[in-house]
């Protein structure tokens, strides 16, 4: 069976426009999708668990969910951690839980949870990818590699396609690819700025000297690549920023970034947006943001932002914690890591190394395949996904969770 | 000079010029010649190597291909090729060439078009001649 415009979960660039032969329970073949989409499609049924888990045992996930609810209540401070794979109503159940549980709560590292809150108190945004597809001239990569990530993203909306008013495509838009290294996705861009790590500042700086005619301090072979890369900024009339994680390595680098966004959106038409690492990282970030008005992570108890979850499981203040399909052992340093093993407890697409070492892990439908949900594009743009495979031997992920909020 | 054209539009072979293929004193350059020649043999009729194990689906030549916009005109869009008629389309996550004869550089126009080889991110096009 061929199923038409499936919503791809590969990334976080959901693109909507993928055909999928359905050979149930699998996918046979996918056209449209990048080679990550089509990985993530075809590749679910190889490495997903099957069964509810009890110390490596299996049971019936009623029984399951049951034990997992009696650990969380008898946790003293137990943590709540991700969502960045999972649907905006799972996040806010995760928030529910934490509320209820008066735990905390955190996600991997994201620059959505960064630019987030810098761009809500700057009042920097600027529209939606669809505009960018039609009208912007001047697309930047900042601290990105969409060669590496965001595979379509050139060519669904940022660079390739031919829009409203840049109806050449290619030909009317300059590319600048700014980063510390030189990356796949410098092959497409015009201006390729190797940068020193960590020089954010100076470099955003740099082109806001070069945009008002003073010239940058810099090292001179970057300053003469910014002068060129500020010529034709002048000359743009919509400028496209995406930044990427790389930008996360210095926080005082993002503010600069999106200072310059600010002073080129007095000039010309600007937009902001950031490249999501996974799924859902900017649902992750935006739910929070609604909800608590801060992304960082949150302690529900006392009722104020907290330690990241790295940290209080070093220090051993977290004595048990929910992963939310998120592979959080794998994201810790080892000492946290070690600290956790036996303390963790997993609702889970695939098989991870935080659920071989969880005493309950619970297997959940895979999103935008066998379970709907409504996520969030990179600019913002809420996605419904819609299942197109019938498995009734798991729950969703947002099933799992509001039985174990009724239990709590 | 007209045969060295020939041989790079692969309208002549090496074995059309007798004294090269047969006469001993010209082995060394025949060996060169063979050297030289092998990835145009290789490729297909446009002189375009696609490597399969290098391409990662992002789909810039689809949507930066001239001839394929106007075969499938919602690729220009940046939309999925679904049309038949495509030159080419992205199926499980690689390139697949459904029309080559459709490619501008396809004889006997053979114009000088390497757009999907500058837009290719992981070098998985290559124009050989």
């Amino acid at each position: 069976m061929i199923v038409e415009n499936v919503v791809c979960t590969g990334c976080s660039l959901l693109c909507d426009d993928v055909d999928v032969d359905v050979e149930d329970p699998s996918i046979s073949k996918t056209r449209g999708a990048c080679s990550h989409g089509d990985a993530r499609l075809k590749g679910f049924q190889k490495n997903r668990l099957r069964e509810a888990l009890v110390d490596g045992y299996k049971v019936d996930v009623d029984e399951a969910i049951d034990w997992l609810a009696e650990t969380l209540k008898s946790a003293k401070r137990p943590l709540i951690y991700g969502g960045e794979c999972s649907s905006n109503a799972t996040i806010e159940l995760a928030l529910k839980i934490a509320e209820e549980l008066g735990a905390y709560y955190d996600a991997p590292q994201s620059i959505c949870r960064a630019l987030l809150p810098l761009q809500e108190e700057l009042g920097i945004k600027g529209p939606g990818l669809e505009e960018v597809l039609d009208e912007a001239d001047f697309v930047v990569y900042w601290g990105t590699s969409v060669a590496d990530t965001h595979l379509r993203h050139a060519s669904r909306y940022a660079v390739m396609p031919r829009g409203r008013v840049a109806k050449m495509g290619r030909e009317s838009r300059v590319v600048a690819s700014i980063d510390v290294r030189e990356s796949m996705s410098m092959r497409i861009a015009q201006h390729k700025v190797v940068i020193d790590p960590c020089s954010d500042v100076e470099v955003a700086k740099a082109i806001v000297d070069l945009l008002n005619g003073r010239a940058p301090r810099l090292r001179p072979e970057v300053a003469r690549q910014l002068a060129l890369l500020a010529s034709d900024l002048k000359r743009a009339s919509f400028v496209a920023l995406f930044i990427g994680s790389g930008a996360l390595k210095c926080r005082e680098g993002l503010r600069a970034v999106l200072e310059l966004a600010r002073i080129l959106s007095a000039k010309c038409k600007c937009s902001v947006h950031s490249m999501a690492e996974n799924v859902n990282s900017y649902g992750q970030a935006k739910v929070m943001w609604r909800a608590l008005k801060t992304c960082s992570p949150y302690d529900f108890r006392e009722r104020e932002p907290a330690e990241p979850a790295q940290v209080l499981a070093s220090r051993g203040v977290v004595d048990f914690v929910l992963a939310i399909n998120s592979d959080v052992l794998a994201q810790m340093p080892l000492e946290a890591s070690k600290r956790l093993k036996g303390r963790v407890c997993c609702t889970t697409e695939l098989k991870s190394v935080t659920q071989a070492y969880s005493k309950v892990a619970i297997p959940v439908k895979i999103l935008g395949v066998e379970a709907g949900g409504v996520v969030t594009r990179i600019d913002g743009v809420e996605v419904e996904l819609k299942p197109f495979i019938i498995n009734r031997e798991v729950l969703s992920e947002e099933e799992v969770l509001s039985r174990i909020l009724a239990l709590i | 000079m007209g045969f060295a054209v020939k041989l790079i539009r692969r309208e002549a072979k090496i074995e059309d010029c007798p004294p090269l293929a047969s006469d001993p004193k010209y082995s060394d350059r025949l060996t060169k010649l063979r050297e030289l020649l092998a990835p145009i043999l290789s490729a297909a009729e446009t002189l375009i190597q696609v490597d399969p194990d290098k391409c990662i689906g992002c789909g810039n030549c689809i949507v930066a291909c001239p001839e394929n916009v106007i075969l499938d005109p919602p690729s220009a869009k940046g939309r999925n090729s679904k049309s038949s008629d495509a030159l080419w389309t992205v199926e499980d996550g690689k390139i697949k060439v459904l029309h080559l004869e459709k490619c501008r550089r396809y004889p006997p126009s053979r114009m000088n078009c390497n757009v999907c080889e500058i837009v290719c991110y992981s070098g998985a096009i290559k124009v050989v001649a």
